[in-house]
């Protein structure tokens, strides 16, 4: 057993370099440019989005619709023969996630497998966007954008990966529109709402969501993020920030941490009556799977979805649990359905160490053979 | 950035210098607790009264540290970072988590240790409370300085609207804010279930006198208010509830955290270690909310409660509305109703265009298809022309062909005709000839006979010869 004497010493030793990281940290901070850490409003190197990092992957705009963006990357590496890839995020987050930096991009990876990556940027909903509805983004820009690429390289049909919501959203569009995808890549993608698996779905069964999107118009993003938060509410909210401290003195590990809260933090509001179908539809009727989704006046069937699928989904997901992800399997009319899954949770799939030197090659390798 | 930071040294500077002096006093503690030991004269309290006194600075300067961060960060980054971060990047409760560590610490000789004493977050409600008021929230869309600052807008609204006329409501609504303000700051479940009780019977009788209302008061804001504040007790009873609930799993979070560290101290496992201590507490917390929040319990209490949130929110719209109309603001459904209008348009718009590129296509697939026929039928007409061309010129080379073989023939013919005629006159000729020769065989045969007559005959061969000869 430790004397009072030796705990007190360890006590101490823990407290000054505690103290140390700190100060350190300060320093640090001081150091570091806002561009390093994702805070940049001005000019970057691919001088096409407002709040870029210096070191995000260039593109250009291809197409725009009021808020709504098209853009693609510029090649890295001889592009193959693959079609093109449409990524489709989801809106609750921003698509930033999947370029964070240099060495944690999925999109970088895919350029360097020689594939060609286009992604739709939702925009920041404001008070015009009240009345959007899923209608507008998936019968409107998802399609539009489908058919900017498949004229851009005159072809019958691209590949779609749907990432989150953007999955569920792009599992829709290839149900009623099954002659423009050739493949389709959902990734940590909710299909089945009705599980007890994940918080959210427990949760949203017990709330009124009319009253909410009648309260609010848009729902804040603010609010979306403390649902988040509330999901590992202490991880989060306050241990997060102590271990803060002992990488404040690292100023790499201090620029990751920063860009990672940015983007965290960088939450659009929800134009109110996507969110209301999305809620009312999804997480509390659980329509898709049941067949009862509609969209305008045509139900979305699942069956439609013939072409080759390779669902993918994190096995410590807590924001879509993989019983929802896994659902796909069984509800679509597709005979080519393989599975990639990854030790990891829901944001690690992006960003882990772990997934970067597997994921992209992965969908690469099955894009490839599908060609 | 950099400038900023390099216009603070002097606190930088001075918290550095309190760091090593604490750190000097420390291991000067040190040294003496080793005198305290058995055999040495001085006493153990007041060798702690010096070290908590010391702890206490180092509270003070974690505090402080803490505050400075964050004022930092604020002033440094606030037009950079989003809102949303700044708030929960406050480091300021580095400081709390340190004092409970201290508190934490086991003395020797069954010594209290009057850090503890306090309590501090070893009490995870008041911890989570403590957040709140950071607007680091447990449901914060819902806290004291949200929704207050909301009523204030709306009051105000109203005082404005109404002029003379709001003034007698003023009374209502201050002791309305009052109320409220008491909620949010209250510290336990079971004093919020007394402000729910004691606000239920204000709530009753605010609503008798609106249900009579005074001279000066509208009766149609007094029912729209006396509703309000139906929905503000709905929203006060599921706010206590959900504290309620929160307590009790507070409760028995902070137990299994104790449990927890008995444990570890059985054995022999002291969790002394700064960090240890934060991630144990916050997991063991969190272990035991999750249980809490994955129930269908939960998710009821916590959708009553957003429910009445949001009622209460609609309904006080409602009346901040109301209160707008007549003056010549845009209200918000007035706003609303603009903004759908145009989206509708915006979208008929995009329906047209979308048809309109349509048949831009179809026209543009037709039109190219019609240059492609004009100029299949300009190649058509080329090549007829040009086959014209070639059959004229055949039929050219042909006539010259006949012309040249009927100049040939008529050649020939004109050659024939002259070797007729030369023929014709060859023969006319000779038959000229002949006639002649005829004439002269006549006359010589005339003079033959003539002469015959003279000689007596002339042999018959000699005649036959001379006629074959011609």
């Amino acid at each position: 057993m430790l004397t009072f004497q030796s705990k007190f010493k360890e006590s101490l030793d823990e407290f000054n370099s505690f103290a140390e990281n700190l100060k350190k940290g300060v320093e640090n901070l001081a150091s570091l440019d806002e561009n390093d850490c994702g805070f940049a409003d001005k000019q970057d190197s691919c001088g096409t989005c407002k709040s870029c990092r210096r070191s995000c992957t260039p593109k250009e705009v291809v197409f725009q619709d009021g808020k709504r963006t098209l853009y693609r990357y510029k090649q890295r590496v001889k592009r193959g023969n693959a079609p093109p890839i449409l990524m489709v995020y989801a809106m609750v987050n921003r698509y930033t996630m999947l370029d964070l930096q240099p060495n944690r991009s999925l999109i970088r990876n895919l350029l360097d497998e020689g594939q060609d990556v286009y992604i739709i940027d939702w925009g920041y909903a404001d008070r015009m966007d009240r009345f959007m509805t899923m209608e507008d983004y998936i019968d409107g820009f998802v399609n539009d954008c489908v058919d900017v690429i498949r004229e851009k390289h005159k072809l019958d049909a691209i590949n779609l990966m749907g990432i989150c919501q953007g999955g569920t959203y792009s599992a829709i569009y290839a149900a009623l529109y099954p002659e423009k995808v050739k493949n389709f890549i959902p990734i940590v993608t909710p299909i089945d709402f009705d599980t007890k698996d994940g918080l959210l779905n427990v949760w949203a069964t017990e709330f009124n969501a009319d009253l909410m999107i009648d309260a609010y118009g848009n729902v804040p993003g603010d609010m979306m993020n403390q649902a988040y938060t509330l999901l590992q509410p202490f991880t989060l909210n306050i241990n997060k920030y102590i271990n803060m401290v002992n990488i404040m003195g690292d100023s790499d590990k201090l620029a990751d941490f920063l860009r990672m809260e940015q983007w965290i933090f960088d939450s659009p509001d929800q134009p109110g009556e996507t969110l209301r179908k999305f809620l009312k539809d999804l997480f509390q009727g659980n329509k898709l799977v049941k067949g009862q989704f509609m969209m305008g006046d045509r139900t979305v069937n699942l069956k439609n979805i013939t072409m080759p699928v390779l669902n993918i989904y994190a096995e410590f997901d807590t924001l879509v649990p993989p019983v929802s992800s896994k659902a796909l399997f069984e509800h679509i009319g597709s005979k080519d359905v393989q599975e990639l899954t990854f030790p990891v949770g829901h944001v690690g799939m992006f960003v882990s160490g772990k997934t970067q030197k597997t994921l992209a090659p992965g969908i690469s390798e099955w894009l490839n053979a599908r060609v | 950035m950099q400038d900023f930071f390099k216009q603070q040294p002097d606190w930088l500077k001075s918290w550095q210098e309190s760091q090593e002096a604490l750190t000097k006093q420390f291991a000067g503690l040190s040294g003496e607790w080793a005198k305290i030991m058995p055999g040495s004269n001085l006493k153990a309290p007041d060798f702690f009264e010096g070290w908590f006194r010391s702890q206490g600075n180092l509270e003070e300067q974690f505090r402080e540290f803490g505050q400075r961060m964050n004022e930092m960060m604020s002033n440094v980054w606030s037009n950079k970072i989003p809102s949303d971060m700044m708030k929960y990047m406050n480091t300021s409760f580095i400081e709390q988590y340190y004092k409970n560590w201290l508190a934490n610490i086991e003395l020797p000789g069954g010594i209290k240790n009057p850090l503890g004493l306090d309590g501090g977050w070893q009490q995870t409600a008041n911890f989570l409370r403590s957040f709140m008021e950071k607007e680091n929230p447990f449901f914060s869309s819902f806290n004291s300085n949200k929704m207050n600052s909301q009523m204030n807008g709306i009051f105000g609204m109203f005082k404005g609207a109404l002029g003379n006329e709001g003034s007698a409501l003023t009374d209502i609504f201050t002791s309305y804010q009052n109320q409220f303000a008491k909620l949010f700051d209250s510290a336990s479940s079971q004093s919020t279930e007394k402000l729910t009780e004691t606000f239920e019977t204000w709530v009753k009788e605010i609503r008798k006198h609106l249900a009579a209302p005074k001279i000066g008061i509208n009766r149609e804001q007094a029912h729209d208010i006396s509703q309000a504040l139906l929905l503000s007790l709905d929203y006060y009873k599921a706010y206590s509830k959900m504290t309620k609930l929160v307590g009790e799993t507070s409760r028995k979070a902070n137990i299994r955290f104790q449990t927890k560290l008995s444990e570890a101290a059985l054995k022999n496992k002291h969790v002394d270690k700064f960090t240890d201590f934060c991630t144990l507490w916050a997991g063991e917390n969190e272990s035991v909310f999750l249980e809490v929040m994955g129930t269908q319990e939960f998710a009821k209490v916590q959708g009553e409660f957003t429910d009445a949130g949001h009622r209460l929110k609609i309904q006080w719209n409602k009346l901040a509305e109301k209160a707008l109309e007549p003056t010549p603001i845009a209200l918000k459904r007035d706003l609303d109703l603009a903004i759908f209008e145009i989206h509708q348009l915006k979208r008929d718009m995009k329906v047209f265009r979308r048809e309109f590129l349509a048949v831009k296509k179809e026209a543009v697939t037709a039109r190219d298809a019609q240059t492609a026929a004009e100029e299949e039928t300009k190649n058509a007409k080329i090549a007829a022309k040009a086959a014209e061309a070639a059959a004229q010129d055949e039929l050219k080379k042909a006539k010259e062909i006949v012309k040249a073989a009927e100049a040939t023939a008529q050649q020939e013919l004109k050659k024939a005709k002259e070797a007729v005629k030369a023929a014709e006159l060859a023969a006319q000729d000779e038959a000229k000839k002949t006639k002649a020769a005829e004439a002269a065989v006549a006359a010589l045969t005339k003079k033959i006979t003539t002469d015959s007559k003279t000689v007596i005959a002339a042999p018959k061969t000699a005649t036959k010869t001379k006629t074959k000869n011609v």
